[in-house]
């Protein structure tokens, strides 16, 4: 039902300057048609505000906002026509289902008839047909969750933002949501910014990601690009877990450099293709926790770093087991193993051999 | 639920001198004797008062008569009920006109905006109502303020306000608005900004958003403001005598007169059961309108 009116998003130079509070920008990001595009970052970070300054519910001090190649930075929330889900779902309480969702037709002056039809099919699509005559407050969370999508999409906006939508619900509920907003959001085609502080609701739902800080972008790219090639060390920190080591570089070849910390400890690790990088820079190396290889095969290869380590403390997560290492030299390390019995043997033990690819130790300048 | 933590107080107390009689007695107790003291007594003693015969030196006869009652129906009588009943809803409505609005600005306001706001909206209830009378006079009277002033920029007298209904009204809905905008204020501020938002969003540009969500929600905090100033309006004494002069009789008036000049008791008592009657009349009757409408809830129109 959405989809035909489509447009991109282009925020171009947006800067929020307040009198108190740290600015906001200047921050420009495009979302293509049909794109399912996520603002992340810690509280404060700008996102929220991003999104309301698309809304128009805040006022940008400065930068343009575009959307489907119409400027709607100047004009007033009301004539936007933008879709918006709440964390807090904000139904009307006065209202029951079928109002709520059909308040946007009647303010449309789209006739009784169409809106029925309407309201109908947008119940349908988020599974909850033959609710409508329900007040909000009759509701379980997850129900006036789909009522406040239903309620956004039937008005067929060029642009849908959720606000953090997931977040009032609990864990299994959010997963179940997550999985069935990311199909409909397929399905419609409907081009979708999302607004997050949750790292894996990004990465399991986004075509791509813009990731904040301090009001700024520090980087925009798909869920792998992220999660594999952190642009920043702040990424690299919020996005997973990451092991990061400072150290210098003795020689690049290439994409493969080789490190030495200041401790004298030297790895193999790896730079972006068209990284400026090269011997004498400061850098910092990132090394993913499921990326460290625990003592399976001590076969030297190129690139290859082989430590050996002693078991600092063992967690268990269940699935997976969390093992801190003391390497000489080196910070403590993290490692991640999935929990199966050769890896239980494995670190049992107190002493043990561990490896890293060049490939897996992601190099960023300072 | 205040069952459950009511009994557990009794249970903490038990042992206590407090504990001889449960916790309900202490908390409600005062005020009930209170009520039966200074309210229902009296009310049953003017019900049995009115009707009684008058008489002029024993002040009334214990010879049951509703000569009292029919009294009323005369033209005069009906004519002060219908003014006072017209000042009540004129006063009510002009209340909420200017109180509304005020109520949803303090609602929204900045804390320190709210604080000043909060003063001068109550500031006035701490002025007796024959005090802020006499402030109307000086600044409405034929050589009042704003008539003076006319005088001096050589437009003249104008304004010929005092001793009429809207006189009245005037001093009355000052007198109300505190009352009106304070249950408004306090409903306004429960409705969460993200409601707002949310009617923006879909399309509702200030004034519908006002309409089809502030004013639904806000409605019980409206009742509730608009009849407590209806009650106060319809029952006053010394504002109508001193704002409408004795062309613009109210009940009150009236019951007064008859009290403390005329000495007729039982005819003032049925007056004042008629009054209360229809109050109670009147507040049922909006009551049962106000629960009908949210059943049926407010449809949107387009």
């Amino acid at each position: 039902m959405a989809g035909e009116s489509n447009g991109a998003l282009d925020v171009v130079s947006l800067v929020k300057a307040y009198a108190v509070d740290v600015a906001i920008g200047p921050l420009s990001f495009s979302v293509h048609p049909g794109e399912f595009f996520s603002l992340l970052g810690p509280s404060g970070c700008g996102k929220s505000t991003t999104l309301r300054c698309i809304a128009g519910f805040e006022t940008s001090t400065s930068g343009e906002i575009h959307l489907g190649g119409e400027r709607i930075d100047r004009k007033p929330a009301y004539r936007r026509d933008l879709g918006l889900v709440f964390q807090s779902h904000a139904l009307f309480p006065h209202l029951n289902v079928n109002e709520n969702v059909g308040f946007g037709l009647k303010l449309r002056k789209i006739d009784a008839a169409e809106t029925a039809r309407r309201v109908a099919a947008a119940l349908e699509l988020v599974g909850l047909r033959g609710l409508g005559d329900r007040m909000p407050s009759q509701l379980s969370g997850g129900q006036q969750q789909r009522v406040a999508l239903a309620r956004a999409l039937v008005i067929q906006p060029p642009l849908l933002l959720l606000d953090e939508p997931l977040s009032s619900l609990d864990l299994k509920l959010r997963q179940q949501m997550r999985d069935e907003l990311k199909s409909l959001q397929r399905r419609l085609g409907q081009t979708t910014v999302f607004v997050t502080h949750d790292q894996t609701e990004a990465l399991a739902m986004s075509d791509r990601i813009a990731v904040l800080s301090a009001g700024r972008i520090e980087q925009i790219g798909t869920p792998q690009e992220i999660y594999q090639r952190p642009a920043s060390r702040f990424v690299a920190d919020f996005i997973g877990k990451c092991n990061i080591i400072e150290a210098t570089i003795e020689t690049r070849e290439g994409k493969v450099v080789r490190l030495r910390t200041a401790d004298g400890a030297t790895l193999c690790g790896r730079v972006a293709d068209d990284s400026p990088l090269k011997a004498e820079d400061r850098v910092w190396a990132m090394i993913r926790p499921e990326a460290i290889d625990i003592g399976a095969d001590k076969n030297e290869r190129p690139g290859r770093t082989i430590f050996d380590s002693i078991i600092h403390d063992i967690e268990f997560l269940g699935e997976d087991t969390q093992v801190r290492l003391n390497v000489p030299r080196l910070p403590l390390l993290t490692a991640s193993v999935k929990t199966t019995r050769a890896a239980s043997a494995r670190i049992g033990t107190q002493q043990l051999s561990i490896s890293v690819d060049a490939e897996d130790v992601y190099v960023i300048g300072h | 639920m205040p069952k459950t933590s009511m009994s557990s107080a009794t249970e903490r107390d038990a042992g206590s001198p407090l504990g001889i009689l449960p916790a309900w007695v202490w908390l409600l107790g005062p005020y009930l004797l209170l009520l039966a003291l200074a309210l229902i007594l009296p009310i049953a003693y003017l019900s049995v008062i009115s009707i009684f015969r008058h008489d002029p030196q024993s002040m009334w006869v214990a010879a049951p008569t509703l000569a009292n009652y029919t009294h009323l129906a005369d033209s005069y009588y009906l004519q002060v009920a219908w003014r006072t009943l017209r000042i009540g809803i004129v006063t009510t409505v002009g209340t909420a006109i200017l109180g509304v609005p005020l109520a949803y600005w303090l609602a929204r306001c900045s804390r320190r905006a709210l604080a000043i706001g909060m003063f001068f909206v109550v500031m006035p209830m701490m002025v007796s109502t024959v005090i802020r009378a006499f402030g109307w006079m000086i600044i409405l009277g034929r050589n009042g303020l704003i008539n003076q002033a006319s005088v001096q920029l050589g437009i003249g007298r104008w304004l010929f306000v005092m001793n009429t209904e809207t006189a009245i009204v005037i001093a009355l809905i000052q007198i109300c608005l505190p009352l009106l905008v304070l249950p408004t204020m306090a409903a306004m501020e429960k409705i969460p900004i993200a409601l707002e938002e949310a009617g923006t969003n879909l399309g509702a540009g200030p004034l519908r958003l006002f309409r089809l969500v502030i004013l639904p929600l806000a409605m019980p905090g409206i009742a509730s403001g608009a009849m407590l100033s209806f009650v106060v309006t319809i029952s006053v004494v010394v504002t109508s005598a001193l704002m409408g002069g004795s062309a613009n009789r109210m009940i009150g008036n009236e019951i007064y007169d008859q009290v403390i000049t005329a000495m007729n008791w039982p005819f003032a008592s049925a007056m004042a059961i008629s009054l209360i009657a229809i109050v109670i009349g009147l507040l049922t009757l909006s009551l049962t309108i106000g629960r009908h409408a949210s059943r049926r809830r407010l449809r949107l129109r387009s």
